[in-house]
This record gives C-alpha cells, sequence and structure tokens, in this order.
C-alpha cells in the first residue's frame, strides 16, 4: 500500500497491464540542488595541479572535491598559499565510517577563504590500517580535529603532534563512531558503572540510644589518661527508652 | 640562593570559573604559567552517534543540549542543514520569527558570558543586572515556546506557533528597556580602572593566530576581521535587515568584550526591524512531506553566525529519513584551541579571565 510519500515510479507499468510501447523520458526539470556553481579557486587548482584533483561534485551550492591521500598536503598546501584560492580558514574536518567499502573511512576538510569568500570540501579516503598525513603543519588548528577524528572513528594522522584522546576517556576501549561500535556500548563498560555492589551495603546501628552508649564507653575506656577531660564529663544524648530515638529537640 | 621550580597544577573540573566541567593541567613557574593542556570531554554524551539512529525530526531536541546557553543557534544551525539537504523552503513569516528568537537569545547568550566574565575577574553586582535582564528574555521565551532552557522551538521547514497575542508588544518594552540597560552596564564597566587593568592586553591573539587556530565568531572580529556569516553568507531573512559587524582591532580581552557589547545592541537593532517588517498573515510551515527524503549519498554543511562563533552541521545522507552521519561544528571546541596560545607566558589569575573572554560552553565543545 503505497503512502503519500512512496510515490510509485513514473515508468512502472502497471501490474497485468501491457507494456506501453514506447515509454517516453520523462522530461524533469534539472534539479536546482544539482546546479554548478562558479568557483574561481577550483578552475585554479585544476589549472596549476593537473591531475592532482577529481571532478568537482556540485550540490545545494556546495563542491566537493575528491583528493588522492598521496596528494592532500600538496593539494591543501597549494589552497592555503595561492592567493587566488587563500582557503587562510580550516573550518571543519571530520570522518565518517563507510565499513562495505574497499577503503573504510572518508575523510572530509570543510575550507572557507575571507577574503575571496569561497567554500570547498576536500574529501578523501583511507583504509583502516593506514595513516593519513596531518595538516597541522598547514592549518595548526586542525589539530584537535584530528584528534576527534582519531578518538571517535580510530582514524591515524602522520605528523601530528601529539595524537591521543580526546572526548573519551584515555583508558577507553573502541571508537564510538564506527558503525560496528553498539549503540549502548559494550558490555564491559556498563559493568563498570554497576550500582548493585553500593545498594546491598549494610548500615551499622546508628539509633541514638546506640550512639550514646558506643560514646559512653570511649569516655569511660580513656577516662585519667591524657588529654581526656577530666572537668566535662560526657553527658549522653536524652534517650527515649521506649522507641530508642532522641526526644525533644 | 632563588631556586625556581616548575609546577603542575590542576584547576578543574569543578573549578567555579571554568563555566563547566573543563579541566586545565596547568605547568607553572611562580606566577607565571608555562603551558596549559586542556583536557575536555567530561560532558560527551555521544550526540553524534545517538543522531545516527534517529530520524531527522527527533535530532531537534539534542541541539538543545550542546550549546544549552544559545538552544535556539542550535536549533537553526541544524534545521538550516536538513532543509539544505532536502530543498526545503521556509515560509517568510516563519523565517521572521526565527531570525527574532535566534536575536534575543544571542541577546540573552552575551548577557550570561557578561555576568559571568565579570563575577570571575571580581565584579560582583554586574552579575545581578545581567542577569535580570537575561530573565525578562527567558520570559518572551517561556511565552513562546513553554521553555525557558531547551526551547526546540522551531521545526523543520518552519516554526509551529505564530507569536502570541501581546508578546510583540512586550518584546518592544523590554527592548527599549535593555538599551537604557545596557548604558548601564557600560557605565558600570567600560571605564572601571580594576576592569581596564584585568582584561587590557589580557589574551592577546591577532588575526592570522586566530585564523591558523580556526577560532570564529566575537574573538576573530575583535582581532580586526570582520567574519560575520550573517553578512558574508545571509541565510533566513539577514539580508534584508541593517546592521552593522562590530569590530575592534585591539586583539585582547577588553576588546571582545567591546565587541560583544556592541553586538548586543545591533541584535536589539535586528529584533526591532523584524517586529516591524514581519508579515502578519502568511504561513508558518513550509511544504514537505511527512517524512524526510533526501537524496541519496549526498552531504551539505550549513552554518550559521552563533553567539560564539560559526556554528556548522554536516550531514550525510544514504537515502532515508535517517542521516548517515551528523557531524556538529561547534564553535565553543574550535575556540578552546586558541586558550593554551592565549595564556602561555602570562600570569595563574588572567587564566580565569581568558577561559571568560572566550566564552566556552562545555555542552557545546564536549557534545
Amino acid at each position: 500500500m503505497p503512502t503519500d510519500d512512496d510515490k510509485p515510479e513514473a515508468g512502472t507499468p502497471p501490474p497485468g497491464g501491457a507494456p506501453p510501447p514506447a515509454p517516453k523520458p520523462p522530461v524533469k526539470p534539472p534539479d536546482p540542488l544539482l546546479a554548478v556553481v562558479p568557483c574561481p579557486a577550483l578552475d585554479r587548482l585544476r589549472e596549476m595541479l593537473p591531475g592532482r584533483v577529481g571532478d568537482p561534485h556540485f550540490f545545494a551550492g556546495e563542491i566537493t572535491l575528491k583528493v588522492a591521500p598521496d596528494h592532500l598536503l600538496e593539494v591543501c598546501r597549494f589552497l592555503r598559499q595561492d592567493p587566488a584560492c587563500g582557503f587562510e580558514l580550516l573550518v571543519d574536518l571530520t570522518g565518517t565510517d563507510f565499513p562495505d567499502e574497499e577503503k573504510r573511512f572518508r575523510v572530509v576538510y570543510h575550507l572557507a577563504s575571507l577574503r575571496n569568500g569561497q567554500r570547498l570540501r576536500l574529501r578523501t579516503e583511507v583504509g583502516e590500517g593506514d595513516s593519513l598525513a596531518s595538516v597541522t603543519p598547514i592549518w595548526p588548528g586542525a589539530n584537535w580535529f584530528e584528534r576527534e577524528a582519531f578518538d571517535l572513528l580510530g582514524i591515524h594522522f602522520a605528523g601530528h603532534p601529539r595524537l591521543v584522546r580526546i572526548l573519551m576517556p584515555d583508558d577507553w576501549v573502541g571508537h564510538p563512531l564506527r558503525k560496528d561500535y553498539p549503540l549502548p556500548g559494550y558490555p564491559e563498560h556498563h559493568l563498570r558503572y554497576r550500582t548493585a555492589d553500593v545498594t546491598r551495603r549494610s548500615y551499622v546501628d546508628i539509633s541514638w540510644k546506640a550512639a550514646g552508649e558506643r560514646a559512653a564507653a570511649i569516655v569511660k575506656k580513656y577516662k585519667g589518661q591524657v588529654g581526656a577531660p577530666e572537668s566535662a564529663p560526657h553527658v549522653p544524648m536524652p534517650v527515649d527508652e521506649t522507641s530508642g530515638q532522641k526526644t525533644g529537640d | 640562593m632563588f631556586r625556581t621550580q616548575e609546577m603542575e597544577i590542576n584547576m578543574g573540573p569543578q573549578h567555579p570559573s571554568t563555566h563547566g566541567v573543563l579541566r586545565l593541567k596547568l605547568r607553572l613557574d611562580g606566577e607565571r604559567v608555562i603551558d596549559v593542556w586542556p583536557v575536555i570531554g567530561y560532558l560527551h554524551r555521544g550526540i553524534e552517534k545517538l543522531a545516527e539512529s534517529k530520524e531527522f525530526v527527533k535530532i531537534t531536541p539534542f541541539t538543545d543540549r550542546m550549546d544549552y546557553v544559545c538552544a535556539m543557534s542550535g536549533n537553526l544551525a541544524y534545521l538550516g542543514a536538513v532543509e539544505k539537504l532536502c530543498g526545503i523552503k521556509v515560509p517568510e513569516k516563519a523565517n521572521y520569527i526565527r531570525v527574532i528568537m535566534v536575536e534575543l537569545n544571542r541577546i540573552a547568550s552575551h548577557l550570561l558570558w557578561l555576568g559571568t566574565h565579570a563575577l570571575d575577574i571580581g565584579a560582583m553586582s554586574i552579575f545581578l543586572y545581567t542577569f535580570r535582564e537575561r530573565e525578562m528574555i527567558l520570559d518572551l521565551f517561556e511565552a513562546y515556546c513553554g521553555a525557558r532552557l531547551t526551547y526546540n522551538a522551531f521545526r523543520i521547514s518552519g516554526v509551529p506557533a505564530d507569536l502570541p497575542p501581546g508578546w510583540k508588544e512586550e518584546c518592544l518594552g523590554f527592548l527599549k528597556l535593555f538599551r537604557q540597560r545596557h548604558h548601564e552596564y557600560e557605565q558600570i564597566l567600560s571605564a572601571n580602572r580594576i576592569w581596564l587593568k584585568r582584561t587590557k592586553g589580557v589574551g592577546y591573539m591577532d588575526a592570522e593566530q586566530c585564523l591558523a587556530l580556526s577560532v570564529t565568531g566575537p574573538v576573530l572580529r575583535a582581532a580586526g576581521v570582520a567574519r560575520d556569516l550573517r553578512k558574508d553568507e545571509p541565510y533566513a531573512i539577514y539580508d534584508q535587515l541593517e546592521f552593522d559587524v562590530p569590530v575592534d582591532d585591539g586583539c585582547d580581552t577588553y576588546a571582545r568584550y567591546l565587541v560583544r557589547m556592541a553586538e548586543m545592541l545591533q541584535a536589539v537593532r535586528m529584533v526591532e526591524q523584524c517586529l516591524e517588517k514581519m508579515p502578519s498573515e502568511g504561513p508558518l510551515m513550509g511544504m514537505r512531506g511527512r517524512k524526510m527524503r533526501p537524496r541519496k549519498d549526498e552531504e551539505v554543511y550549513f552554518a550559521i553566525e552563533g553567539p560564539r562563533g560559526e556554528q556548522g552541521v554536516y550531514l550525510i545522507s544514504d537515502g532515508t529519513d535517517r542521516p548517515y552521519r551528523c557531524k556538529f561544528r561547534n564553535s565553543s571546541f574550535a575556540n578552546l584551541q586558541a586558550l593554551a596560545p592565549m595564556v602561555q607566558g602570562g600570569l595563574v589569575a588572567d587564566v580565569v579571565a581568558v577561559i571568560g573572554t572566550l566564552d566556552i560552553v562545555l555542552g557545546d565543545s564536549d557534545r
């Protein structure tokens, strides 16, 4: 039963009916989301470093450019230093796990140029055991972003000044944003925070009567010794004999 | 005769001036800070992992819990990304309401910053005044959406409700009052000798360093760079509003104070214009299906100018109604990197001032 969201395919023949003799190709207006946007930096990059980057992909006014991991540093350095590109701001760096693909992690770099008013997304791929060149020499701000990608996905960045975990505890096992990491976490981690041992704790008798007796016993034990107050004898708390509870104020 | 010894001191995570649960490992030489290693992650709730298992509509409340001081901005950044991914148009009136709420929340966020920042440095009274005005804004929010901190006030493709009757007059009354109160804050602080001593030249960071460390927002604008996404890449209806981008080239804590103070007045201007220009009739929600069906294997990044800087959301779709990946680029996380270069060589007491001037929210940085 198709709902209002599940529209049937335009060219699907009705079941049981004869197939239409000549299916006309449906004339669709071009999707505005896929419109090509001009980007001078992109033209400059493809002119100066031919063959280093793939074809750009346009979606919703954004440009995505695929770069091979081997050429990453070269392309980044060019984009940072060339005056026509001038991407002086690394806005974001993050990774995504695609476990079914040959190279497991996709890493994206969101760049922005203030002086030219452009944005660009670089995209590269890296396998699980491989490492990717760190861009901290070009944008020092990549430091924490790369630590985060290492922490949550386990992507290794070669040349990073100190690649340690940032959001998870240092002794954490596993990388939570990987798709094979279970959403509730591993059971070992649950055991850490089990509260059963705490709730089963038995308490000593702390009624006022018992406390008064214990205090009297202590005073008796130390009576006459150095430091024990001779002149101020211990006055036990007033105790209600029937309930054992403190009476009055 | 004199012997110096380096000392390692822990500051936080329960230190009152760290604005949440930030821990700093300070390496000190007497009163001088040699190095600092910030430890974050105490508030990490795995929102990005959670978001991968939820429908697009169900992720909006998470964005309230990240930057809880300015939850409206978080909502707007996330919804803007979803609308960009699915190609949804937002009606004009809904955009006006969104901008009113976001700008009011920017004032509230800056008021909280001003109060706590001044309190950390030692000015007690301003804290009481700013929270008095912030309370009025929260009352306005409560009248609109029922919540005072985690609003969840917008929906995909629009806003759920019109402004309640009488709200506009209340808001205009508040804005009028706020202009006077803003003048009072400036009288208390701007020429205060203690305030100047504690902020001038403290936490110096120039434009080049800011850009290298991915620092955005008022910190970058106080270094002389007029970077404001509301002007540079206008979203919603910011291209129809008249406002200035306050810039200062002092590069220090005092310059950031001036920039944020001026931003509050610009926000007041914007809200006033919005209330005046807002169409009285019109749809509040745009056209969309019951389920989000974005194109398969596409990715978008959408960013807004939050009170702390560029607040972006990066989404990857796999054609279903859930995101394959949802990454929040939060400004507190990026700006916190600037802490170490700002405090190195300074005094221990200035660490507190620098934390305040960066205006971090730990829920924002830890996610």
